[in-house]
């Protein structure tokens, strides 16, 4: 009985190891998946920087805008894939160094829209949320699918950033006092109004005014 | 990220496939000889010992079922034991013909028993309840096991009784698919249980080692570890069928399963100083799989209340709130993507219904997914998962000391 006993957990051992390595192969999959989206990104994003870097009269700055909100946009969706994939993504970290590079992305992409606002009016607001990556609570949660529905509804009409306070990013640090973020859940709309805690999506719209 | 759920998850997984893994080792090595049996040398003398409480529905079918089986009635008995009924199960027995019947006062089963044995004449006690109805063949196949001296119990193949309603459908998969794993346990002579509705037993063996235990709730479980930390043997024989009526109202079912319960405790906290101990098969096998199962189950349960409080939790501050602020209620974000739960999770699942077509096979034609699928699936979302909820409250029983037949 002892060599049947040791047998089925060498077994049972072997199994885990299986199941654990293809486990690893999903997880490797979607970080590349993420990491090759990335440096897509990263390539159109540095493109558009150039040349909205080169604009100097307003009327260029429909095309400049609509540029800006396609990377906006695919920033966006490639933030929800992060968020849908990171769930899954349990035995490895390496999606949270592509997290992080996402993050500094979309701080890039916020500074240009920021310059876009300046040049050529406010074509759109700009709802910046501040969450916690390792200090999830109910109520960031519940402000995660407040902004998400927020996002939906309001469109093209909102460039919609987000940004975790703790990955230890010193761009993000500086942004935080710079605007004063003092705790999460907090949302910064156009570089002027701080909403800390819970907020309907009605309180957002009075500053963002979407609809 | 990795949490301790998921760690604990992991942790449960695995003790659950190394048990099914032991099982298809076990199954490959013995498969073969599931329904092996051996060669008939000789044929012994067989007491049928019918404790009898308040049976006054089956008890004569009982006996007529016994009085039908393939065996020279010369080298067969018939002893009733009315246990105190309170209904017309004595005047029934009193007027069948062929068999030996006493009446005494109410002692449990066990005692009725042990009464019986008493009076017994054969050389092989074979106990059977006062609700099973023994197959034609089953005692000729079951007594060629007693041909090794050192077998002193041979169980069967326990089967439910012509199942009426969704319940007792329920325990008529529940019964069939418990044949397998008990034969192959048959291997590491790690049987645990002679079930009640029939079980034959060497009777200077069960005299020597003291009788039925009447202290204790499911003497069949006990009688079977008694004979084993004994160093005897039990054999199983898959195809000799015993039909016994199980209960069709969920009180009954519970109260039974909570007696079962009680009684396994009872039973491992009796040989608990073996534990580790020769022989070999108590120690080192069913005593850790009971407490290891035992624990299991309710860490399991624990577990499952975690994941179900915090959903509901987050249910209602999270996507209500939400919703009240403007969210939208519908939308939800599954996330469909593969990982080491769901991975692990679905191995399980494919083991297990590997398992499952095994087991079945072991008795052909007792039931198939195909025809008996809705019970199939309700046996393995919910039937399964009750079964720690009654732990819980068997522990909280027996630690009350409040539990009965």
């Amino acid at each position: 009985m002892k060599e049947l006993t040791i047998t089925a957990f060498l077994i049972t051992a072997l199994l885990f190891l299986a199941i654990l390595g293809a486990a690893l192969i999903f997880e490797n999959s979607r970080t590349e998946e993420i990491r090759k989206s990335l440096e897509e990104t990263d390539v159109l994003w540095n493109d558009a920087r150039f040349f909205s870097g080169s604009i100097s009269n307003a009327s260029d700055c429909g095309f400049l805008e609509s540029e800006n909100l396609k990377i906006g946009d695919r920033i966006y969706s490639e933030g929800l894939k992060i968020q849908n994939y990171e769930s899954a993504n349990k035995l490895t970290d390496a999606l949270l160094i592509e997290k992080k590079r996402y993050a500094l992305l979309d701080l890039q992409f916020w500074e240009n829209s920021i310059q876009i606002r300046k040049k050529c009016g406010p074509p759109f607001s700009t709802v910046i949320y501040f969450y916690s990556q390792y200090g999830r609570t109910a109520e960031q949660e519940t402000m995660d699918r407040v902004l998400m529905d927020f996002k939906q509804r309001c469109g093209p009409a909102t460039v919609y950033i987000t940004f975790p306070v703790d990955m230890g990013l010193s761009s993000i640090e500086f942004v935080k006092k710079d605007y004063n973020i003092t705790g999460t859940p907090s949302v910064l709309i156009n570089e002027k109004a701080v909403l800390t805690g819970v907020v309907s999506t009605d309180e957002l719209n009075k500053y963002a005014k979407c609809w | 990220m990795f949490t301790i759920t998921d760690a604990l998850f992991l942790l449960l997984s695995f003790v659950n496939i190394y048990f099914l893994v032991l099982f298809f080792i076990v199954f490959v090595l013995e498969g073969k000889n599931v329904r092996k049996a051996p060669a008939i040398k000789t044929l012994p003398s067989v007491s049928f010992i019918i404790p009898v409480y308040n049976k006054e529905n089956s008890i004569a079918k009982v006996v007529e079922s016994i009085k039908k089986l393939s065996y020279p009635k010369s080298l067969m008995e018939i002893i009733a034991v009315d246990d105190g009924s309170k209904d017309g199960s004595y005047g029934i027995l009193k007027k069948i013909s062929g068999i030996k019947l006493f009446r005494k006062k109410n002692g449990g089963r066990a005692d009725a028993l042990n009464f019986g044995i008493e009076r017994a004449k054969g050389k092989i006690i074979a106990c059977i309840d006062a609700d099973s109805y023994p197959e034609k063949n089953s005692l000729i196949k079951a007594v060629r096991f007693f041909d090794d001296r050192n077998v002193a119990g041979v169980t069967v193949s326990s089967l439910a009784n012509n199942p009426k309603n969704f319940l007792q459908k329920l325990q008529k998969l529940e019964y069939i698919l418990l044949v397998l794993s008990r034969k192959l346990m048959e291997r590491l002579n790690c049987i645990y249980v002679t079930p009640g509705p029939m079980a034959l037993y060497r009777k200077d063996v069960v005299k020597k080692v003291g009788g039925f235990d009447t202290r204790n709730m499911t003497e069949d479980i006990e009688i079977a570890w008694r004979l084993l930390a004994k160093g005897y043997r039990i054999r199983m024989s898959v195809d000799s069928k015993v039909y016994t009526d199980v209960p069709g109202i969920l009180k009954d079912w519970w109260h039974q399963r909570i007696r079962w319960n009680v009684g396994g405790t009872q039973t491992a906290l009796k040989y608990s100083h073996l534990f580790f101990k020769k022989p070999s098969n108590i120690g080192m096998f069913i005593l850790p799989l009971f407490t290891l199962s035992y624990l299991l189950t309710l860490f399991g349960l624990a577990l499952f209340s975690y994941v179900f409080l915090s959903a509901a939790y987050s249910f209602i501050f999270v996507y209500l709130k939400s919703a009240f602020l403007g969210a939208d209620l519908l939308s939800v974000q599954l996330s469909l993507n593969p990982d080491i739960l769901s991975i692990t999770g679905a191995f399980m699942f494919a083991v297990s219904m590997a398992w499952l077509k095994l087991s079945l096979g072991a008795l052909k034609g007792e039931a198939s997914i195909k025809k008996d699928l809705p019970a199939f699936a309700v046996f393995l979302l919910f039937y399964l998962a009750v079964n720690p909820f009654n732990l819980v409250a068997s522990t909280w029983k027996f630690l009350r000391k409040s539990y009965s037949w």
